[in-house]
């Protein structure tokens, strides 16, 4: 199934890298957020309501991560909230004529997939360190370790699977639509997608932000059971 | 559904970049923002405790202080009401005293006022008494009464009357003539002149000259004068004597 947007069929080559329409996309997209947080710079102490939306959705993407991980907000912050920001703006572009979502692309959702699984042990062995880290993984009982592995990698393609499936099938279905029914038609289903787009980053940044809460605290959780065997 | 190496890790890369570039432009100074105004509202609501505070602690103090001036009147209100009641007492005192004497001066005034008007009264009923004695007695101030007075002085004169004989001695001059003035409210006969101008000369000598005159006003009796001294012996000096004379219980 190749990519039902303009974009999705350019492929430029500079030297060995291939540069699609979709890594086109992405630069636009980051391009536009740099722009927009450029032009954010000048932030006052009572700003206007453009600066309230803005800091309000801040303060909601702190306070939700505060409440998943209270002691690892600050170091988690900018990576669940770029994912929002990045999966959300991404699944959104698609509403553009002519342009795919990045997320609708395999290659994207995957890589964001294993950053997600990447940054869980890094967080998880910044917090903690290596060995302690990888303790965990025979946890109560060595037999567990292969399970463990497998949960990691089943979770990680799920998390690629789940963003790349709903937003491809989203815009196939709305490209099926609009070469069926005409013009209007699709209006509802483009509403849809505004809807799914807000609610498909928000799942694949909550669950992030779980499974790297997971791999942080597992190891919070057994130093305060150990302190308190100490006590 | 392909999965493209180059795309696969130009993602990552890009996402990488986007999270760098995102947390030094974009979310750091949104953050710094909240941050300085949650430490703005944090340093307002520490100075809205703190002036709370001392706010509490001012009205707990006022309190007080409102309490303790209030135990302070009550006590001065109390204090003040007994000193009316001495100073009311006191002044009630003096004044029932200042009243007790002015009435006892008043009781002295009134009772000399009635002394007075007593007086006045029994002056008057004197002088009354005086003239309705004195008309009185004009009826019967007759030539007999003055015979009977004449002759009561002819008898009595000589011997009664001697301080008065002593002045008349004094009075009279041994060198020269002296004048008796004999006035008589009825004309005297020859031997009434004649019994008193013997008596006379009896006793001051024979230097003497009588002259006899008349004056009704005399009623009855006589007014002799002899250089200064006057002797009376008639009834209007003896009517005004009395009149004159002060009035006994």
């Amino acid at each position: 199934m190749e990519p039902v947007g303009t974009l999705g069929h350019l492929v430029l080559h500079v030297g060995p890298v291939q540069l699609t329409g979709v890594i086109l996309t992405t630069w636009i997209i980051m391009l536009a957020l740099m722009l927009f947080a450029f032009f954010t710079r000048n932030l006052k102490l009572i700003g206007g309501s453009c600066q309230t939306i803005l800091e309000s959705a801040i303060i909601a993407a702190q306070n939700t991560i505060e409440a998943v991980l209270p002691r690892h907000a600050e170091l988690v912050f900018p990576f669940i909230t770029t994912l929002w920001v990045f999966i959300l703006i991404s699944n959104l572009s698609g509403l553009i004529p002519g342009v795919d979502s990045p997320t609708s692309d395999l290659s994207v959702s995957s890589g964001l997939a294993v950053l997600v699984f990447l940054s869980v042990h890094w967080f998880g062995i910044k917090s903690q360190g290596l060995k302690k880290y990888l303790y965990h993984y025979i946890k109560p009982t060595p037999i567990m370790l292969p399970f463990h592995i497998i949960s990691e990698i089943s979770r990680t393609l799920a998390l690629a699977v789940r963003l790349f499936g709903n937003i491809f099938s989203l815009q196939l279905v709305a490209f099926f639509v609009l070469m069926i029914a005409g013009f209007l038609v699709p209006v509802p289903l483009l509403m849809l997608h505004i809807v799914e787009a807000i609610i498909q980053a928000y799942i694949f940044g909550m669950l992030a932000l779980i499974y790297i809460a997971g791999g942080i605290q597992y190891q919070e959780l057994k130093i305060e059971k150990e302190e308190g065997e100490k006590l | 559904m392909q999965l493209n190496l180059s795309t696969f890790i130009l993602e990552i890369i890009n996402f990488l970049v986007l999270i760098w570039v995102l947390q030094r432009i974009f979310y750091k100074p949104i953050k710094a923002v909240i941050e300085k105004r949650k430490g703005i509202i944090q340093h307002s609501l520490d100075e809205t405790n703190k002036l709370h505070e001392e706010a509490v602690a001012l009205k707990s103090q006022y309190e007080n202080r409102l309490s303790d001036w209030q135990k302070e009147k009550n006590e001065k209100c109390a204090k003040l009401r007994q000193e009316m009641v001495e100073e009311r007492a006191k002044s009630l005192e003096n004044l029932q005293s200042v009243i007790f004497k002015e009435k006892e001066k008043n009781k002295a005034q009134e009772a000399r006022k009635l002394q007075s008007l007593i007086q006045k009264a029994e002056k008057q009923a004197e002088i009354k008494a005086a003239k309705f004695a004195s008309k009185l007695l004009e009826q019967f101030a007759t030539s007999d009464i003055e015979a009977e007075i004449v002759q009561l002085f002819l008898d009595q004169f000589a011997v009664s009357h001697d301080d008065k004989i002593a002045l008349i001695k004094a009075e009279l001059s041994e060198d020269k003539q002296n004048s008796v003035n004999i006035t008589s409210a009825f004309a005297l006969d020859n031997s009434q002149q004649e019994a008193v101008s013997s008596l006379f000369m009896r006793i001051f000598g024979d230097k003497i000259t009588f002259n006899f005159s008349q004056d009704v006003n005399l009623l009855a009796g006589l007014y002799v004068t002899i250089g200064s001294v006057i002797i009376r012996a008639n009834l209007r000096d003896e009517l005004r004597f009395f009149s004159e004379m002060p009035f006994h219980d």
